[in-house]
Order: structure tokens, then C-alpha cells, then sequence
């Protein structure tokens, strides 16, 4: 009887171990999906306002400010979900709650280091973009993560070998890994 | 049963995603759904979405009571309840 009853128990734990792990990986689909479709927007906002800040510096805060509301304003609409899922996404309120927090956060941060070249802003925020990835990546899928990684490798490589072609680099090479992370991410 | 549970608001799942969720083939899960379905624990729609069938698979409240009790069950034996 205690046999058995220890077998229970075994069988029990790997039949939740199963369930668990379908749980996990139905959770990181949901998630891919939900966020493939805003990652490829951001990356066609790395692409232009890179490109445009490159040749044409005296633009580029204006490029950029306009880029990131068209990609915040895309990102929390809902055209670009799955139309399997219905992963929630934060609500208008909470998306510009967030906006502001970050913008805070990015003032404090560029006030505290003391960066004031239009460079060191694109490379500090692109490896905090980085960042961001692979923390989410930790909680929400390998695929991320490895999204993560690859920018934080991109930024730096542009930033240590082509600084002086940083923004094209970064709006070519980011952009564009951006724009097949997205791709990726729909197709999982 | 697990993936669908775990769906927010109790929405549906694609075919080719619980085939990428559970790693069946199409003849296995085909087979697997028609058998929770008959027994009432899954609901099969099939339509087509813009231009491509696509049949989606719900979880029944009966379904939902069953696998809940189902998983009760499990910890029960690992003594968590």
C-alpha cells in the first residue's frame, strides 16, 4: 500500500509538472503574439527616426518625439493582436502612466550620469531598450530574451566600431532585427 | 484542457497553436479534441477567418469543473489540499 502510494504521489507530481509546462508555454505564445506585432512598429521607428537623425541632426529630437507617440499610440491599440488571443495589454491610462514613469526615469538617469550628446542618449536608451527585453524575456520566453541579447550586442558593436555611424547602424541593423524579431514573434 | 485553461476569460485556442503548445500531430490532437469534445469538456467551432478555415477550440464550464477537479486531485495526493 505504501508502494502505491508513492507511486501516486510520483505520477501525480510529473501529471502537474505536464500541466505546469503547457501552462508556461501557452502563457509565452500568448505573449509572442501579443507582442510581435508592436515590436515590428518599434522597430520601423528605430529604422526612420535613426536614418533621419543621421541626416539631419537639427530633426532629430523632433523625429524621434514623433516616432515614439506614433509607436506608443500603435502599441496600445489593438489591431496588431493575434486574432487568437486576447492577451491583455495595458489600457490607454495605464499605457501613459507607464510613458510618464519612463520618461522620469530616463530624465533622472540623464540628469544623474550627465549625458547630454545626441549619441550617448540613442546608445544609453537602446541598451536600457536592450535590457528591458531580456528582463522580460526571463518572465515571459526564451525568444525574448534572445531578442534582448541580440540588440545589447548591436548597440554595442555600433557603439565601439562605428561610432560615427552609430544612428545608421543602429537604424539599419536595430531597426531591422527589431522589424524580424516582430516577424519572429507573430510566427511562434 | 491545461492550455485552454490557462486562457484569459476562458477564450479559444487555434488548432495550430495547441498543436504548438502540446507538440501533438495533427492526427493525435484531431483525435484528442473529438474525444473531450464528445464528452462534452470541449466546444469545436470551425469558420473561416479572413479567407482561411480555422477551428477553434473552447473550454465548457463542464470542462473547466472537471480539469479544476482533476487538478485538485492531483495535489490531493501529493498532500497539498
Amino acid at each position: 500500500m505504501a508502494q502505491k502510494s508513492d507511486f501516486d504521489s510520483k505520477a501525480a507530481h510529473r501529471a502537474l509538472s505536464d500541466i505546469e509546462g503547457v501552462q508556461r508555454r501557452s502563457s509565452a505564445l500568448r505573449f509572442y503574439a501579443a507582442a510581435g506585432g508592436d515590436m515590428f512598429v518599434w522597430g520601423v521607428v528605430w529604422l526612420v527616426a535613426n536614418l533621419l537623425s543621421f541626416a539631419r541632426p537639427d530633426l532629430s529630437p523632433a523625429a524621434w518625439i514623433t516616432g515614439i507617440i506614433i509607436g506608443a499610440l500603435v502599441s496600445s491599440s489593438s489591431d496588431y493582436r493575434s486574432p487568437s488571443s486576447v492577451e491583455k495589454k495595458l489600457s490607454l491610462k495605464q499605457s501613459a502612466a507607464l510613458f510618464v514613469i519612463i520618461a522620469i526615469a530616463l530624465t533622472a538617469i540623464f540628469t544623474i550620469i550627465g549625458i547630454k550628446s545626441r549619441l550617448e542618449t540613442n546608445a544609453l536608451i537602446s541598451t536600457l531598450v536592450a535590457l528591458g527585453y531580456c528582463m522580460a524575456g526571463i518572465w515571459k520566453g526564451v525568444r525574448m530574451l534572445i531578442i534582448g541579447l541580440a540588440i545589447g550586442v548591436a548597440v554595442m558593436i555600433g557603439w565601439i566600431l562605428l561610432r560615427e555611424w552609430f544612428e545608421v547602424w543602429m537604424g539599419i541593423v536595430g531597426g531591422s532585427l527589431l522589424m524580424l524579431s516582430g516577424i519572429w514573434l507573430r510566427k511562434a | 484542457m491545461a492550455a485552454l485553461h490557462a486562457e484569459p476569460e476562458g477564450a479559444p485556442l487555434e488548432f495550430t497553436r495547441l498543436k504548438k503548445i502540446t507538440g501533438a500531430t495533427d492526427g493525435n490532437l484531431g483525435r484528442q479534441i473529438k474525444t473531450l469534445a464528445d464528452a462534452g469538456y470541449l466546444l469545436i467551432k470551425k469558420d473561416f477567418y479572413k479567407n482561411r478555415p480555422r477551428t477553434r477550440a473552447f473550454l465548457t464550464s463542464v470542462g473547466k469543473a472537471g480539469f479544476e477537479a482533476h487538478v485538485a486531485y492531483l495535489k490531493s495526493l501529493l498532500g497539498d489540499m
